[in-house]
């Protein structure tokens, strides 16, 4: 293990004092940063030939922590500006968060209780992307990037798994401590060929028979056989932040589950079929969208509007509708207002 | 052999060097052969006499084999790993100034074999000690045997006769159970388009190629390409030979499957002939549309299912055992509109556990999506009308 060739960070402060004076200096302060004490590192990317002061600029295991901690519970929620300009700053700094933690190598192997330390960092990464992903998904690619999202939220999640097996290995009393149950079943919801179901399978006994992943595992072969309304109701019992992730994950099905709704309805009259109904399979909020989705499929609607019509010889096109990352849903919304994002990330609103 | 003396050994494997016989100098390097079972050839200083007796530069591939018998004496196979490993990357710089000659192929193919015997047990020395990462030593066998394969692959200069490239689908044979074994699936990509590339494709030895279409066949399961898996694997089962009945039964563990999904169900004389009894419950209630019988299968049998790595297969014969359960019920009904409360009645005495009309529609719409049933549902009345003709057509006509 290469492991000298990593830095020890001795910053103990959020934001490195060197960073703030450049940042003040250039007007790149952001209105959460009121004063050295509320600043936070922000995300660059790591260049070559640093100083060997290098060190005075990373944050120690703690630091970045409580740093996390700041996030949450002094920025998000506090909730002085739009979620969109939330995550937009919490984001970045997050990023920072994880850069500092690979460049001291806390991502490669086992380092004890350390290794604890920094999983449950990485969980609140976790389901901070989840959480905005399904917050924020109805809004333009130009105010927000699920795809970038999308990215940061794998990479999160495969990273725990590999810290998870080494945990196993070297110490698996110290895998009790950390949500593995909760992180297993959200890679195989999100996990988009059936890879991700197979590692499920074979997963040990202990872990396989817990509830939630026994119920992802059936909810994925379900969406693999095509039962969408089998997976979608198991769904509904899952805890809020794997609902939120199954939801992300359906979105990307939705043109697979029209076509086959079409197929299977369409008849050389045309049939009717009721977009309250459709609305229900495709996990759209309101008719309204559900409408909206199908007449940018290439579908007709009916007079009254209420139906879609499925016509044999209507060719389908599935090029991007605005509705097509639409997660937005009512009830789920007014749980999310009436739950502290902190609580949400730590893991604590199941 | 088995008492052979060092003097003996070396001037043995000197002479088969000196006239290029290289079967017989690939045996003397081969732990497959009973000369590894002489105590005479590792004794203290054999080097001295590998050097007496054995020429530049076959010397340092003779002392490498024996170093690493050495340690697989003593089973210390890490070390017995970078002795082989040692071995392989010397032949492999050899092999390349052998320009326009391919009589050292033979060596090849059982030094690569060795190695990655020994890296598999290597690796199981280092699990015990407690190791980050499992399959480790694997790895690096792959590494070096990819380096063989650069040089083979590159050896377009030489005739047809004496090329290297005749090497390349072994090599690439023993990758792929390298990474069927790491989980690495991915890497085979690369090979499989040298292989299609390579103008020997269908002239390989016939062992090689069916080696080469059984993984090829499971590659494509996994990739849910389960007409080209049907072809890989049937090509790999009517060749392997007779003899071999275990290749023969492994090849079926993956071609029954997907047989099955694609209409033909096996007899009960292939399932006991290759003792595969494990798959005549799934049989059985395919045929009758019999859900019940077909989860008890599954889940009486799951862990050698899901090893095998057929298990999701199976489970999609939940599709084909809807089809015929529908059939079933269709008949019955003796009409071409048939109500889904039908379906739903069947489905739940089956012991479908909380199921309701909406999930049975959603079923229906994807048999008739997947073509298995000829017809459509309409919403409005609740039914399913089906096509005068051949509502079930046969499910090896679709695929």
């Amino acid at each position: 293990m290469a492991a000298a060739t990593f830095v020890r960070g001795s910053c103990k402060t959020m934001c490195p004092p060197d960073e703030y004076e450049i940042r003040k200096e250039h007007n790149l302060v952001r209105p959460f940063e009121t004063s050295f004490l509320s600043a936070v590192k922000c995300y660059s990317r790591s260049a070559a030939g640093q100083s060997a002061a290098r060190h005075k600029n990373i944050r120690d295991l703690p630091t970045l922590e409580n740093t996390v901690k700041y996030l949450f519970e002094q920025v998000l929620d506090r909730r002085k500006t739009s979620l969109a300009q939330l995550y937009d700053f919490v984001f970045d700094r997050l990023r920072a968060v994880r850069q500092d933690l690979v460049v001291q190598g806390y991502l490669e192997g086992f380092s004890g209780q350390r290794t604890v330390t920094v999983v449950k960092i990485l969980e609140y990464c976790v389901r901070f992307y989840i959480y905005f992903q399904f917050r924020l998904s109805h809004l333009p690619v130009s105010a927000f990037s699920s795809h970038l999202n999308q990215n940061h939220l794998d990479e999160c999640l495969s990273q725990l798994l590999h810290l998870y097996s080494e945990i196993e290995v070297k110490n698996r009393d110290l895998l009790l401590q950390t949500s593995y149950i909760e992180i297993e079943a959200l890679d195989l919801l999100l996990s988009k060929n059936s890879a991700g179901l197979q590692r499920a399978l074979r997963l040990p006994f202990r872990t396989k028979s817990n509830t939630i992943v026994r119920n992802s595992i059936e909810i994925s072969i379900s969406l693999w056989l095509g039962n969408f309304v089998r997976a979608n109701h198991i769904a509904r019992g899952l805890p809020l932040n794997l609902q939120l992730a199954y939801r992300a994950h359906f979105s990307l099905l939705r043109p697979r589950v029209l076509e086959i709704y079409e197929r299977g309805h369409r008849s050389p009259q045309g049939t009717k079929f009721p977009l309250e109904k459709l609305r229900r399979y495709l996990l759209f909020d309101t008719a309204r969208q559900t409408a909206e989705y199908c007449v940018d499929c290439g579908l007709s609607l009916d007079d009254t509007g209420s139906s879609v019509i499925f016509k044999t010889g209507s060719a389908l096109t599935f090029s991007t509708s605005s509705q097509s990352n639409n997660l937005y849903d009512q009830d789920i919304e007014e749980t999310l207002d009436n739950v502290r994002i902190s609580h949400f990330l730590y893991g604590q609103s199941i | 052999m088995a008492t052979m003396n060092l003097n003996q050994y070396l001037r043995e494997i000197q002479s088969s060097w000196e006239s290029r016989s290289g079967t017989e100098v690939s045996e003397l390097l081969s732990f497959n052969h009973p000369h590894v079972m002489s105590s005479k050839l590792t004794a203290d200083g054999f080097e001295k006499s590998v050097e007496r007796l054995v020429e530049s530069p076959l010397d340092e591939l003779v002392i490498l084999h024996l170093r690493c018998l050495n340690c697989v004496n003593q089973q210390k196979y890490l070390e017995a790993y970078s002795e082989q490993s040692a071995l392989v990357q010397a032949f492999t710089k050899l092999f390349q100034t052998q320009k326009e000659d391919n009589w050292a192929l033979f060596i090849m193919y059982v030094i690569s074999l060795d190695l990655r015997m020994f890296a598999i047990k290597a690796d199981k020395e280092l699990a015990k000690k407690g190791a980050d990462k499992p399959g480790q030593t694997l790895e690096k066998a792959a590494e070096c045997l990819m380096g063989l394969f650069r040089v083979c692959a590159a050896d377009n200069r030489s005739s047809d006769e004496d090329t290297k490239r005749w090497g390349m689908l072994y090599l690439v044979n023993q990758l792929f159970k390298i990474y069927f074994r790491i989980n690495k699936l991915h890497l085979c990509k690369a090979l499989i388009r040298a292989i299609d590339a390579s103008q020997f494709k269908d002239h390989f030895s016939l062992s090689q190629q069916v080696t080469y279409r059984y993984y090829v066949g499971r590659k494509a399961i996994f990739e849910s390409d389960f007409k080209s898996a049907e072809k890989f694997l049937t090509y790999a089962f009517e060749r392997c030979h007779k003899e071999c009945r275990n290749n023969k039964r492994l090849i079926l563990i993956y071609l029954i499957p997907v047989k099955m999904l694609l209409g033909h169900l096996p007899t009960p004389h292939l399932l006991r002939k290759y003792d595969l009894l494990q798959f005549s419950e799934v049989v059985q209630a395919v045929r009758e549309g019999n859900l019940r019988r077909l989860n008890n299968a599954l889940l009486q049998h799951d862990a050698f299912f899901i090893r095998c790595g057929v298990y999701l297969i199976l489970e999609k014969l939940k599709v084909t055992t809807y089809r015929n359960l529908f059939k079933k019920v269709t008949l019955l009904m003796k009409t071409h509109q048939i109500p889904i409360e039908a379906y739903l009645e069947a489905l739940k005495f089956m012991g479908v556990e909380d199921i309701d009309l909406d999930e049975t529609q959603c079923i229906i719409a994807n048999l008739i999506f997947e073509n298995k049933i000829k017809g459509y549902i309409s919403n409005s009345h609740n039914k399913l009308v089906i096509s005068k003709q051949n509502p079930f057509p046969p499910l090896a006509a679709i695929m």
